[in-house]
């Protein structure tokens, strides 16, 4: 039975990743919607292998749309500069590799993730210091003055958005949803209908990657992953964040291992921590909690088989469909594909927090644009989430 | 409309923004509700509740208690709770006094509960 979990998962998984701008926590309120928790109760199987299908193929619609989410946005700007160049399928063929290793990597290093959250979850000051070396960095890396106070303020902007929904939540249902389609996904959108825009083909021919560089890449990420996995609020994007500016010589194809290494990890490593310690790193993982679709005791065993097979199976489809996908992009226009996107998307956010949003949502676009306006990275509109962090631990 | 035109509005329109959202918390009056009463109408808004407070537990930073009128009792919560909030709520349990809460009518595990934002 649970392989049956596992391939009508995978199916599932990789139909929502190649929606674009769908992460996969607005999939479980699509979910609880259409009452799939009560349909399939107990099928851990099932949605731990929808998530790694959904997250393994959403690389699709994010190098073809440049739609990015909190967990993705560092690795738009590669993947992106891939598809200029009209290789966007090499950037996809990246992305797979680092995910396989990656997950391989992960599993490698659960015991150790096991012993780091048992010794430091309790110890609040270095999450709280963490957070702030994290939001500090931000602002001390820019060259000069103007520059520190154009990110300070752009992190004191989102970051009372977060304090203001998240904190005090007085009129919103689900004000993360909406805030982080503002933030992130409606801004580039936006800008993707001004562009003026060329027709760029894309090719259907991909160029090797050695595979022993790929596995130590891989393994590099999956171990920045374990340390920011610890951190409340964080996400793949701080990793990698972290990752780029240790080592400032990584080559674009690198990096895009290395981000789909880190993402894949996070995921393993989330549904780890709310197996063994009832933490949710993910929205998804906290509904899967509340639907009591995570069980206390699983067979680990099990548990890998499910996340390698996941994986090598979304790879598999993914090999088989990515040529049609890439026919279908050069046959169409690209900028009235975007404005379907971007309708479907406020549709989408309207629909979950029932039709009430319209100021949070112009807010934290308004906000979402700033760092596109001033040529900053988009990584510190996660202050959004930081900042309401940070509070909770003064 | 040139960059620099587009820089001042979007900065301008997201600082506005900001302060309207700010101001529509502060000049929210939420309802009062009563323990005694059916309150199914104001699920997931955010009231204001009169009562007695009983069972308080910290635990993990976070502060559980009840607060009760007559003997009908509702399930409270204060996510990551500062010690100012903890005492409050143990010199009211203690002094067996009225407090005012203010905090979002939710249900947890199809239970009502009150997520509390403010303590009066």
């Amino acid at each position: 039975m649970i392989i049956i979990d596992i391939l009508l998962g995978c199916l599932l998984g990789i139909i929502l990743g190649l929606i674009p701008n769908i992460h996969i926590n607005i999939g479980s309120y699509v979910f609880l919607a259409v009452g799939l928790f009560t349909i399939f109760p107990d099928k851990f199987y099932l949605f731990l292998s929808i998530a790694i299908a959904q997250l393994i193929t959403s690389y699709i619609p994010t190098t073809m749309f440049g739609v990015p989410n909190t967990e993705n946005i560092m690795f738009i700007f590669p993947a992106q500069r891939y598809f200029a160049k009209g290789e966007a399928k090499q950037a996809i063929f990246l992305s797979l590799l680092g995910s396989l290793f990656g997950a391989v990597s992960a599993i490698i290093l659960l015991p150790l993730l096991y012993l780091l959250f048992s010794v430091l979850f309790n110890f609040h000051i270095f999450i709280y210091l963490a957070i702030t070396f994290v939001l500090l960095f931000f602002i001390f890396q820019e060259e000069n003055i103007k520059q520190k106070l154009v990110v300070l303020s752009i992190i004191i902007l989102s970051g009372l958005l977060g304090v203001l929904t998240l904190k005090f939540n007085y009129f919103y249902k689900d004000p993360l949803i909406i805030c982080v389609t503002g933030l992130f996904a409606l801004p580039m959108l936006i800008r993707s209908l001004f562009d003026k825009t060329q027709v760029i083909k894309q090719k259907t021919t991909i160029t090797s990657f050695p595979k022993l560089k790929g596995v130590i890449l891989s393994f590099f990420g999956a171990l920045s992953s374990l340390l920011i996995i610890l951190i409340p609020s964080f996400s793949s994007s701080q990793a990698a964040t972290i990752v780029s500016v240790i080592n400032q010589k990584l080559k674009q194809s690198e990096y895009l291992v290395i981000f789909s290494s880190i993402s894949i990890s996070a995921l393993i490593f989330s549904f780890f921590l709310a197996i063994n310690f009832f933490k949710p790193r993910l929205g998804y993982i906290a509904i899967l909690l509340v639907e009591k679709q995570i069980p206390q005791n699983i067979n680990y065993f099990v548990f890998i088989v499910c996340i390698l097979l996941s994986c090598a199976l979304t790879i598999l489809v993914i090999l088989l469909i990515i040529n049609f996908i890439i026919n279908f992009i050069n046959r169409t226009n690209l900028r009235i594909l975007n404005i379907f996107v971007l309708v479907i998307t406020i549709g989408i956010v309207m629909y979950i927090s029932n039709f009430k949003p319209i100021l949070l949502l112009v807010v934290s676009t308004m906000i979402g644009y700033l760092p596109i306006q001033f040529n900053k990275s988009r990584v510190i509109l996660m202050a959004y989430i930081m900042v309401p962090t940070i509070l909770f631990y003064i | 409309m040139n960059t620099d035109s587009l820089r001042y509005l979007v900065i301008i329109v997201s600082i506005i923004g900001i302060l309207l959202l700010t101001l529509q918390i502060y000049f929210y009056n939420p309802p009062e509700i009563r323990l005694v009463n059916n309150n199914t109408d104001y699920l997931d808004k955010v009231v204001t509740i009169k009562g007695i407070i009983k069972d308080v537990e910290l635990k993990d930073n976070i502060l559980f208690f009840k607060v009760c009128e007559y003997s009908r009792c509702l399930d409270c919560v204060i996510f990551n709770t500062s010690k100012n909030q903890t005492n409050n709520i143990n010199s009211f349990t203690n002094s067996k006094n009225q407090i005012k809460l203010t905090g979002k009518y939710t249900l947890y595990n199809e239970k009502p509960e009150l997520i509390v934002y403010n303590i009066d």
